[in-house]
């Protein structure tokens, strides 16, 4: 089984690429691709090489699941709307549907299962939690 | 048509058929012979590749390959048919502007472009590369990358023929031995391709179209000074092994490109990439397409499209449409810049490197 975690955090897709071996051996998948940044959302270069991009990565996965974390829409904490035009990129990736997962279902799935997975840096966090939730639900 | 030399029998279908109106011969095809010609039907132009199958009619692999891999970068494939029991064909589209050394040696290709070229040869390749398809193409070079010019750059991986699958457990097969001057490292030392090697190749493509220094055509302007007078005191017949010997062991020193003669607008993070794909080290390369594409696309972040046009260096940024030129001004060198590419202004003076450092800066501050 193989999931993507994404994490959509201002300008840049923080992706973690998981594998659970038929052991129950976590194999981390991501290699390089940690996170893709986008600088200029105007420049339509850029965009669809965003998306062509981060779609290869997945092409390359293959995974079984993708899931992006669910963040707020309106109020005080909205996220910018930039993050909601990658999530639309994101989106339009046709081998596997694109779920959402909102962190209070991730809150919820971690004080009843631990956290096992290495990661290497701190801002993975939140796409390893999810990788590793969409392998073990 | 110039195929005096081609199988009679190919020959006269080519001549007879009534389907295709049969144009061109080429003698570029790898493994088989190749026409172009346009469909009668449909008006399209298309290419038909001609190959040998042997006595147990087997032999199709490449058209099979090309059926069973679908990818906006592959070269997709029209039909394929038995024309006897020797021989048979298979057709694809006619790319309209060939291949990728005919599309440098006619056009001038801006360093976007080209970097373009490469991410789209990488996205084909990563294709192959999958863990669902294990493959490895072997070979490849500007003659394998097709360029169709009707609607922009599209690019497509052709020529299947060297492909080979990495059986599991394995992470190599062995190496092609086609095409001198893109043969690998390791190809060399321990007769392995694996999937960093084909990295390799994008590495040499994407240096050949960024403008660097690599005579496809005339293999003795590799050689210079004292080993170009060792080379003219031999006899005919040894030069050509000491021409391969001297380029085997540039490719095992890592001296085949010398990225200095990269024009001098490409940058710094351009150079590592290619630095880095081509490393004579497989394992230090980049460990698969994606992670090259990824480094290609942050380096394309806010970068300006360079060219060099009758020996006249010109940018454009991609966002204001704003175009820069550098030019002799009586004895001093000056940068122009133009929204409109008609009326042009002085914009910075200085040494070369000074202005193209300076135009840099200029587009980073309008964005």
């Amino acid at each position: 089984m193989k999931a993507i975690g994404i994490e959509i955090d201002k300008k840049r897709a923080i992706c973690f690429a998981l594998e659970k071996d038929n052991q129950g051996t976590y194999i981390n998948l991501t290699g390089k691709f940690k996170y893709l940044k986008i600088q200029d959302d105007h420049d339509n270069g850029e965009i669809k090489d965003f998306q062509s991009t981060i779609h290869t990565f997945f092409h390359n996965i293959n995974p079984d699941s993708i899931a992006i974390i669910t963040r707020q829409t309106k109020g005080k904490f909205a996220s910018s709307p930039f993050s909601f035009k990658l999530e639309g990129l994101i989106q339009c990736y046709y081998n596997v549907d694109i779920e959402f997962i909102s962190p209070q279902t991730l809150t919820a799935f971690y004080k009843k299962n631990p956290m096992t997975v290495p990661f290497d840096n701190n801002y993975q966090e939140n796409a390893v939690r999810l990788a590793n939730y969409l392998l073990n639900r | 048509m110039n195929d005096f030399a081609v199988n009679p029998i190919i020959k006269k279908f080519v001549r007879e058929q009534k389907d295709i109106s049969i144009d061109r011969y080429s003698d570029k095809g790898a493994y088989g012979e190749l026409y172009f010609g346009t469909r009668n039907v449909f008006g399209d132009r298309v290419a038909l590749k001609f190959y040998e199958l042997d006595a147990s009619g087997n032999g199709h692999e490449e058209a099979q390959l090309l059926k069973n891999i679908s990818h906006e970068n592959i070269l997709p494939i029209i039909d394929a048919r038995i024309l006897d029991s020797d021989i048979a064909y298979y057709l694809t589209p006619e790319m309209s502007g060939g291949d990728l050394q005919n599309v440098i040696d006619k056009f001038i290709i801006p360093s976007d472009i080209g970097v373009t070229i490469c991410q789209n040869i990488l996205k084909g390749l990563n294709e192959l590369h999958k863990d669902s398809n294990r493959m490895v193409h072997r070979d490849l070079k500007m003659y394998n990358i097709l360029v169709d010019l009707k609607n922009g750059v599209e690019t497509y991986l052709a020529d299947f023929g060297t492909i080979k699958k990495i059986q599991p457990n394995n992470s190599s097969v062995t190496a092609s031995k086609h095409t001198i001057l893109y043969r690998t490292p390791e190809a060399l030392s321990s007769n392995q391709h694996m999937v960093q090697s084909d990295i390799y190749q994008i590495g040499i493509i994407l240096y050949q179209v960024l403008g660097g220094f690599f005579p496809m055509k005339n293999p003795e302007a590799w050689l210079s000074g004292r080993i170009m007078k060792k080379y003219d005191s031999l006899e005919s017949w040894q030069k050509q092994g000491f021409l391969i010997n001297h380029i085997n062991d540039l490719i095992q020193k890592g001296k085949l490109l010398d990225l200095n003669t990269l024009p001098s607008y490409i940058d710094n993070r351009l150079k590592t990439i290619i630095r880095t794909a081509t490393r004579v080290d497989y394992n230090q390369r980049y460990e698969s397409c994606v992670d090259m594409l990824k480094a290609l696309f942050d380096q394309q972040k806010g970068a300006k499209s360079w060219w060099i046009d009758n020996g006249i260096i010109n940018a454009k940024c991609p966002k204001s449409n704003g175009r820069y030129r550098i030019v002799q001004k009586k004895t001093d060198l000056i940068a122009e810049y133009s929204l409109n590419g008609t009326s042009w202004r002085k914009k910075f003076d200085g040494t070369e490197k000074e202005i193209i450092k300076k135009i840099t800066e200029h587009n980073k501050k309008y964005k």
